[in-house]
Order: C-alpha cells, then structure tokens, then sequence
C-alpha cells in the first residue's frame, strides 16, 4: 500500500505564561492511502494539536521542538507557507470541532460552498496542465535517451509522437467532458422525476411548477448525440405538455396527467442512461488523425473499430516507448543511487565526530546532497521522499545544531539570573505568584543522532531499492503512466464553471443530507441549526476534493441518526475517492466501524496502537482498557468504571507512564520510567510495563471481555436491534 | 413494575409549545412517576429541549396542562382561544336555539378555563415550582463567569428568601461534599475547574433546592468519555441516596437505555413511542425508533460491519392522508402513536 502520510518523532508544546506545555511528545505513525486511522483520546490529550500541525495551522505559541510530516515527498514542517497554500484545503482539509466558529455568518451557504470550487478549480486546472507538460516532456526526453540517442530522425519521430499524444487526447478530454455534462443532467432529471413522482402519488407534493422547471432544464441539457437522440422530439412535447399544465392559474385538478407524462418523461431519460457509453479515447484518436468520417455502427461495434484503429497505428507503438523510457529512467537513477551510497558513506563520518564544525559539515553536505538529487528518477509516480527531503533536512538541522549552542547558553544565563532573584525573594519569607519559565535547551546530541539517523535511513532505503530493481513491472507502470497523463489531462480541460460549481454544491448538499438544498443554498449560516450547520461545513471539506481528510471530532456536536449518516458518508466518500482520513475522537463506540487502525493517545504520547481488531478485542493498554470499560452499552446494568481523576497537568509532565496516577494496575517503575512501545503483533503495539516479560500478568477488566462474548453471541446469532 | 402504585409525580397533557409557525412541541402527552427516570431521545430540533424546558416554566405554553404533584402549574390558552373561535363562528350561521344554547354554554364554559389559565401564572406556588430543578447541557455557558462556586450553588436558596449564613454556608458544604468537590473549591470561579468539575457545579446548584424532580437537558454530552462515567455514576448516586426523579434528556441511546426505567421517542415534535426501556429496546415498533436504534454505534468492530442503518421516512412510511394517527397503548405501559391500521398491523407482530 502507498504511505500517503508519515509522522515521526512529532514534538510540540506551548509556550504560555506559566511555563512550556507539552502537548504532543514523540510521537510517530503512517497514514496509508485509502485507510482511516483514528486517534482516540481526552480532550488535552494532543490528538488535535497534532491534526493542527499537519494542516499548518498551529497557534502562534506554539513551539514544533522536533521531528518531521512527509506528504508527497515534502516535509510539512519545514515548507513555506506559500507552498502551505498549495496543500491546505486543496490536498489535506479539514472537517473542524466547531460547526459555530467555522462558518462564515454574513456570507450565504452557497457562496461559501462553491467559492473553493472555483478558485481552486483554476489552480487546478493550471496544476494539471503544468503536470501534464512536464511529465510528457520527462517522458518525451527519457524516450529519446533508451531509444535513440544519437538519431536525431528518430528523435524527432518521437517528438512528435508525444505531440500527437497530446493533440488527440485534448480532444479525447473535450467529446468526454461534453458527454458527462448530458450524462450527469439525465441522471439528475431521471432522480429528481423519480422525487417527484413519488411525492405526487403519496399527495405531498410541494413546488410543482418550480421542480418541473428545473427538470424540464435538466431534460434539455441531457440532449447529446450519444445520450437523449433518438426520442428527442418525444420529450420536446412532453415538456411542452408539461409547462402548459404548470402554467395555467388555476393548477392542481391535472395531477394524474402530469403524472402521466413525468414517468414518460423518466422512461426516456433512463433508457438514455443505460446506453453504453463510446470509447472516447479512441474517438479522439479516429477523429484527430482517421482520414475518413466514423462508420456509422451501433456504439458497441463502433467501439470494438476505432480500438482496433487506434492501437494498431498509434497507441501499442506509444506504450512500447513509454516502456522502454521507463526502464531507461529507472536504470539511470538505479546507478545514480550506487553512487549516492558510496557518497552518503564518505559524508558520515563528519557527522559521528564527537564534536561538530560548521565548515566542515556544510561541506560534506553539498556533495550527499548533489549525488542524492541525482538519483530521483521524475517519471517515478510514487514520490520518493526520502530523496526529496534529504538535503533541506540535513540544511535545517544543521542550522539547528549550531544555532542552538548559542541559544543554550543565553537561556541557562537567563534562568540562572532569574531563579537568583526568585530565590532571593522567596528567602525574604515573600510568596510569589508567577514562577520561573525554566531554560528551553536544545538537547544537542539528539540533533546529532538525528542527523547521523538521516543518512543511516537514506543509505539503508537505497540499498533497498537497489535489492528490489528487479521486481519493478515496467508494462504495468506504463499502464499507470498513461492513465495518470489522461487524468491530468481531463484536470486541465474541464474548467469549473459558475452553473457547474452550483449543481455540484447542491448535490453535496443533499449528499450530506440537508433537505431542500435548493432554497438552503441561498440561506445564511445562522438560519441553519447545529446540526445542519456540521453538514455544511463537511460539504465544504469535500467540495475541494481532497486526498487526505483530517475529521477533528466532527460528529460530537450530532445525534445519533445523523451522526450515524454522516459517518456512513464519510465511510461512503472514502471507498470512492480513495481517501486517506485520520478521524479524531474521543468516542471509542464511533470508530469501530470507522477505522481501519486505531492509534489511542494519553498525555500527549501514543499509547497503543494497532488495527481496530486488535484495539477492542485484544487491547492491552490499562487506558484503552479504561476507556472501554467506561461507557454504558445497552446492555450495562452495573455501575460504570469511571476513570477516577483528571488528566495531568502538561505544564509538568509525570516523569513516568502518564496514566500511572489514575491507573489501578500501576507499578511501582510506572511511576519512575516511561514505558516504551512493546510490539505483541506487527501491526499492534503499547507502550506499558504490563507487556514486560518480568511484569505480572494481568487480564482485561471483565467488563470487557464479557463484552466481547456477549458480542460474538450476538453476531454469530445474526440478530440485530432485536 | 406496575405504574399503577406509584404516585404520578408529573403529568403532561397535550402539550403543544409554538413559536410563530414552527411547531416544536406538537400535543405531547406523557406522566413520570416519582423515583423514576423517563429519558427523552430524538435528533436535534425534534422538541425535546423545547418539552424540558416548558415543564420547568422558562417558556409560556401554548396549549396544554401541566400538573405537578396533583397541581396545575402550567396551562397554554389556544385550546380555548380555538373552541371559543369555532362556537362563536358556528353561532353565526346557526338557527337552532337548542344548539345555539349549548354552544353559549360552550363560550361561557372556555371563557372561565382561559381566565384561570391566564391567572394561573400568579396563583402557582413559588415554592411547589422550586422543586422541580434543571441541570443544562453546556457546563461552561451555563454557569455566571463572574460569580464563585459559593455563590453560584447558594443563588437559589437566596432568592429563596433563606438569609442566615450559617445556613447557607453549611447547605453549600454539603452539597460539595455530596457531589464529590471539597470544600476549598467553594471560593473558587467556574474557569478553574475542568468540564466534568463544572458540570458537577451545576448539579449541586440543582440538588441544595432538595428538589423532587430534575429535568437533566443532555448532561453528559459536552464532557469526555471518562469523565461522562463520573458524572453518569454521581446522578446514579444521587438519585438512590435522595429518591430522585429524572427527566433525562440526551441523544446519546446508550446512556439513555443505561440510565432510565422508561423511554419516549420524539419525532419532530409528536411523541411517537413510550415504553419501559427494556420493552423498547426488545419491540420498537414505530418505524422512526426502528430506525434510530439501528444508528446507534457500538464497540465491537465485527458488529458495526454488519449493521445496517434503517432510513425513515415519513411519506413512504405513513397513510395519514385519512386516518390521522393517535397515541395508543399496545400492550401494558407501551404507547405508540399509529391510526387503526397501524395499531392492528402492530399488535400482530407483538403477538
């Protein structure tokens, strides 16, 4: 699976009045693509500091004291915030806590609802077309290398292979694009007769002559020579029967022929939606190059044609290239990486020295860095992060290191000459409130290893790469290539209309279940209840289309039904766009369904993580424990097991396991060292001294294990709710 | 347990409670018996607030009785408004002198009810209305930033007219102690504490007026998982060691089925089911309950995989288009709002 996010060593805290809290302490996880990873915990317990850091928008106080987040081969820590804007909202969004605060109140929904949609889509747009180009130009320079390097003729021959590539597939994107606006408007006329109908027949009707308006606009725009043809003239009349009944003053008697004409009128449409759809790729092709006009065949047979017509003269010669130029690339960056190796392990030794010289390490950089760079091969799809952060990475931490000598001393003056003071006060027998903000050291070694841990990875994933060169399939990849050049392709020639913008909004709308979308979409934030308001701000993440989807407890504020609906959308969107999540809560009930993996933070740490599985059926974390045992489910009778106590105080954080103070199975050495991860399974890890070989041994609380039986009797007995 | 020999405590008549056109409370009958805990679920905006929070007085009621321990202390005025309307209109066109006879009966008869109605608001005792608290959903807006955890929990008995400190002094203790703060707590403002400690503010503030009945509005729902379980298991204590009744509002099934003896559902106003927890729990019957138990998630991933939301739909759902539908008992304490043929389709499959 592809890591679409990696998290490591992530340390934030806060600097307040009072001193530094530590909000997120060490910790690390992946975000596969496609997956859900939930993290669970109280408020306070780091989980939306840590969304908050990969959005880029932490408060001002904040202090990001080490670590790094890899997207799509950036550090997300160390970018600009101009290259932030490229990412946040477009690439990661966020659903928020808060539906009050995250609207905006003097602006109407739907303005808010469709104003990322158009300016992002002309981002879009431009990104898309700029991918497109460089990766064709890429494509087209690594043919010319693994084909014909000295044949100028044959060079130009494939140049000009890569154009026509581009001139038909615009073509190809433009008969597409127009076929999906009639598609897309028969859909919505075949549902919304369907609506109304239904409504008609129970007598509950409401807005006649609006609803059919806006389906006799529907009607017309699914008018397509592929779509609605043939019965055209058919449902010309029926509209016109349609709007004469609508329209006439006194208008409620003629129900039953309206009626009668609508399910014509859906007939038409659905039989329109079940024609089979042309290829329009090889369309494209037929009608950019083919000479002669399109054999007039049914679609299926037309289909089989122009396939046949386009591989033979153009595509299989244009993938056998594509292939060959892949391989190339691969080949060139796999010997580049050889020498990178041998590059990063002359530049090591610089780092191990027991003491660091500024000279000589922003020497040995720039050649690891250079050899590094080399080695990316840009036809790769999958980023290689690794390489792409290497050399800022080890420019920011070299920078750190030395910077930080100078900082530390200042600090420690600082503190000495403070606590003198403070101490001076306080031995005159005065109490005083405020207390010394204690020296903030950078712990210097820790930069050193971290840098030295750097080179060590980058080295050791080369050699794994170059162990694996040989498994790479390169006509798959080519496969892939194509695609992804059609994808950006379709990115740069659909444009984001005002009319288009405005469809889609009001399906995201009733997608996210707001009823009467069309009269809400012009209303302001404050007509709207709690609830209403939650969906909106949903509607607003997805509206951008984003790849990963960051959701900060946004069902708290909801009841149950809706609150079970938005997660089955959220659940819905993620198996269709292939959505990465991370799902914030503090309510274990929620992501059983939810998540895929599980990540249960306490205090600002990981404390267990591991497949949803895993957490509530094996759980071994005394917190996780806890935090199942403390809610009533319908069948609790007995009192519940609260978790006696409050979060500690991160101004202080406890020297040991930070759960000890309120954990009934604590051990002494819990309160003296922190525990580390023990692993139980390869995808389930805890950090407690219960999992110690030495530790005695403990079960779950029996609430939970009786649970658990209770459960799996429910569900081999397949009865459900009764 | 059988309702019949416990002492009806409070008692809802038809409740209807609207603001301009909006109906957000729609002719809702229901009783609670004393010691016993009635939750109230529905979605949001369905009404359940709105029936809370004009029980304890805090809006006029439109139409409708409200009797607290054999008392009237809330009564709405449109009933009669309609009746007086519909007769006078009726007399108009009518040459009957023996229907126009009974129809002045009728006038003069609903005449009397809305003036009593009306006087009503002066009459109820201070002291009866005392008994009946309410702890609010939100601990943070709920309590005054301005006023210490003394103040807050003493304001009621102020007003109340007690004035020896002594008293009062000893009362606010107790009630710390009793809700599971200490004693130095008391001199301190409502931002020093955590949520779970702010809401157990709120629920001494109701407790020191030694109420009989607290109406609980969504209590637990803006607090973390393991301080709900803290605040859940001190209502549970509190409502042994003082004999409580409860009006318990929240969305959240789980806590309501944990917490209450019975359940009314509520749908867009109407009561649509009300029936011992359990019962409710084994045959919901009304296709909305159906629906909102299958959305209730729980802890067991297996489980959630396999469990499928049932979707509600009124239009598809109901014929009411000729038989409007009524609040009827199915079996023994177990109220379902249907029309005759729901009811018989109903005692089929409770048969």
């Amino acid at each position: 699976m592809e890591k679409k996010l990696a998290v490591r060593g992530l340390t934030i805290s806060f600097r307040t009045t009072n001193g530094r809290v530590h909000a997120v302490r060490n910790i690390d996880f992946d975000l596969m693509k496609g997956e859900t990873l939930a993290i669970v915990g109280e408020s306070g317990s780091g989980k939306s500091v840590t969304s908050k850091a990969i959005l880029g928008i932490l408060a001002g106080n904040a202090i990001i004291e080490g670590g790094e987040i890899i997207y799509d081969g950036k550090d997300l820590l160390k970018i600009s915030e101009e290259d932030f804007h490229k990412i946040r909202g477009d690439k990661i969004a966020m659903i928020f806590q808060d539906p009050m605060s995250s609207l905006n109140p003097i602006v109407r929904i739907g303005k808010q609802l469709t104003e990322a949609m158009i300016l992002k889509g002309k981002a879009r747009q431009r990104e898309n077309r700029h991918n497109f180009n460089t990766t064709l130009g890429h494509l087209n320079k690594a043919m010319i290398e693994a084909i014909a390097p000295h044949d100028s003729a044959k060079a130009a021959e494939l140049t000009k292979m890569c154009k026509d590539f581009d001139h038909f597939e615009s073509k190809h994107i433009s008969l597409e694009s127009a076929y999906n606006v009639a598609h897309e408007a028969a859909l919505e006329a075949s549902e919304e007769i369907e609506a109304l109908n239904f409504e008609l027949e129970k007598k509950g009707a409401k807005d006649i002559p609006y609803r059919t308006s806006q389906i006799a606009a529907y009607v017309k725009h699914s008018f397509h020579e592929y779509m609605v043809r043939d019965r055209k003239a058919e449902a010309e009349k029926l509209l016109e029967g349609i709007s004469s009944l609508t329209n006439t003053k006194k208008f409620g008697d003629d129900l039953p022929a309206l009626r009668e004409r609508l399910v014509k009128l859906g007939e038409i449409e659905n039989e329109a939606l079940a024609l089979e759809k042309p290829d329009f790729m090889a369309m494209g092709y037929c009608l950019t190059f083919g000479n002669e006009a399109l054999p007039s065949l049914p679609v299926h047979d037309l289909n089989t044609y122009m396939e046949e017509k386009m591989n033979r003269e153009f595509m299989d010669h244009f993938m056998e290239c594509t292939e060959k130029a892949m391989q190339h690339a691969a080949d060139v960056s796999n010997a580049e990486k050889e020498k990178a190796i041998e590059a990063l392990r002359n530049g090591r030794h610089v780092f191990a020295n027991e003491k660091l010289e500024h000279g000589a390490c922003e020497a040995a950089i720039r050649p690891m860095e250079e050899a590094v760079e080399k080695t990316i091969n840009k036809l790769d799809l999958i980023k290689d992060s690794l390489a792409y952060t290497f050399g800022p990475g080890m420019k920011a931490d070299t920078k750190k290191y030395f910077d930080s000598i100078k900082k530390n001393e200042k600090e420690r003056k600082r503190y000495a000459r403070e606590k003198k003071r403070y101490d001076a006060k306080t031995a005159k027998g005065k109490t005083l409130d405020y207390v010394v903000v204690p020296a903030a050291i950078t712990d210097l070694d820790m930069v050193q290893s971290d840098l030295v841990h750097q080179i060590d990875r980058l080295e050791e994933h080369f050699t794994d790469a170059l162990a694996k060169r040989d498994q790479r399939d390169f006509h798959k990849e080519a496969q892939d290539m194509v695609e992804y050049l059609q994808h950006s392709a379709s990115g740069a020639v659909n444009h984001v209309t005002k009319r288009l913008a405005k469809s889609r909004a009001i399906k995201l709308m009733s997608e996210v279940g707001i009823p009467e979308p069309r009269k809400r979409y012009t209303q302001y934030p404050f007509e709207f209840s709690g609830g209403m308001r939650q969906r909106i701000v949903i509607a607003i993440a997805l509206a951008a289309d984003p790849d990963i989807l960051i959701c900060d407890e946004p069902t708290t504020a909801l009841d149950v039904t809706i609150q079970s609906q938005i997660l089955e959308l959220i659940n819905d969107l993620k198996a269709r766009r292939n959505l990465s999540i991370i799902f914030i809560t503090h309510d274990l009930g929620v992501v059983a369904n939810m998540a895929d993996r599980i990540a249960v933070m306490y205090a600002g740490k990981i404390v267990e993580y591991g497949t949803s599985e895993e957490i509530f059926y094996h759980s071994a974390h005394p917190y996780t424990w806890a935090l199942l045992s403390s809610m009533p489910d319908l069948d609790t009778k007995e009192a519940l097991d609260a978790i006696p106590g409050t979060p500690p105080d991160m101004l202080y954080p406890p020297e040991g396991d930070a759960f000890a103070a309120r954990n009934k199975y604590a051990m002494q050495i819990d309160f003296e060292q922190q525990p580390p991860m023990f692993k139980i399974t390869d995808t389930h890890y805890a950090a407690t001294w219960l999992l110690h070989p030495d530790a005695p041994k403990i079960d779950p609380p029996k609430v939970i294990t009786d649970r658990i039986e209770r459960m799996r009797k429910k569900n081999q007995g397949g009865v459900i709710n009764g | 347990m059988d309702k019949n020999d416990r002492e009806v405590l409070l008692k809802v008549e038809h409740l209807c409670q609207y603001f301009g056109p909006t109906k957000a409370v729609d002719d809702v009958s229901f009783e609670i018996h004393k010691g016993e805990v009635l939750g109230l679920v529905g979605e949001s905006g369905c009404g359940k607030t709105t029936t809370g929070r004009s029980i304890i007085g805090l809006y006029d009621i439109t139409s409708g009785n409200i009797y607290f321990k054999g008392q009237r202390i809330g009564a709405g005025t449109m009933s009669y408004k309609n009746a007086i309307q519909e007769a006078r209109e009726e007399k108009k066109n009518c040459q009957d002198a023996a229907r126009i006879k009974e129809l002045d009966e009728i006038i003069s008869r609903n005449q009397k009810e809305l003036k009593e109605a009306k006087g009503l608001k002066k009459k109820v005792d201070k002291k009866l209305i005392t008994q009946i608290q309410m702890i609010f959903q939100d601990p943070i807006a709920s309590l005054d930033p301005r006023m210490t955890v003394k103040e807050i929990i003493a304001e009621g008995l102020i007003i109340q007219g007690e004035k020896n400190k002594a008293v009062i002094d000893e009362k606010v203790l107790k009630m710390l102690d009793m809700v599971g703060l200490v004693p130095e707590h008391a001199g301190r403002y409502p931002h020093e504490f955590s949520g779970g400690q702010k809401q157990r503010v709120g629920v001494a503030r109701a407790v020191i007026m030694e109420p009989e009945l607290i109406i609980a509005d969504e209590p637990v729902s803006a607090l973390d998982v393991s301080i709900q379980a803290q605040v859940i298991n001190l209502l549970n204590e509190l409502r042994e060691k003082l004999g409580l009744t409860l009006l318990f509002i929240a969305h959240d099934l789980s806590v309501v089925k944990y917490f209450s003896d019975r359940i009314g559902v509520m749908y867009f106003g109407h009561m649509v089911e009300l029936a011992p927890s359990d019962e409710l729990f084994l045959n919901p019957l009304h296709p909305y309950t159906r629906s909102l138990l299958s959305a209730i998630p729980l802890p067991d991933p297996e489980y959630e995989r396999k469990r499928k939301r049932i979707v509600y739909n009124p239009l598809a759902e109901h014929d009411y288009s000729v038989d409007k539908p009524t609040f009827r008992e199915v079996k023994p304490g177990h109220f379902v709002s249907c029309n005759q043929a729901e009811y018989e389709k109903y005692m089929k499959i409770l048969r």
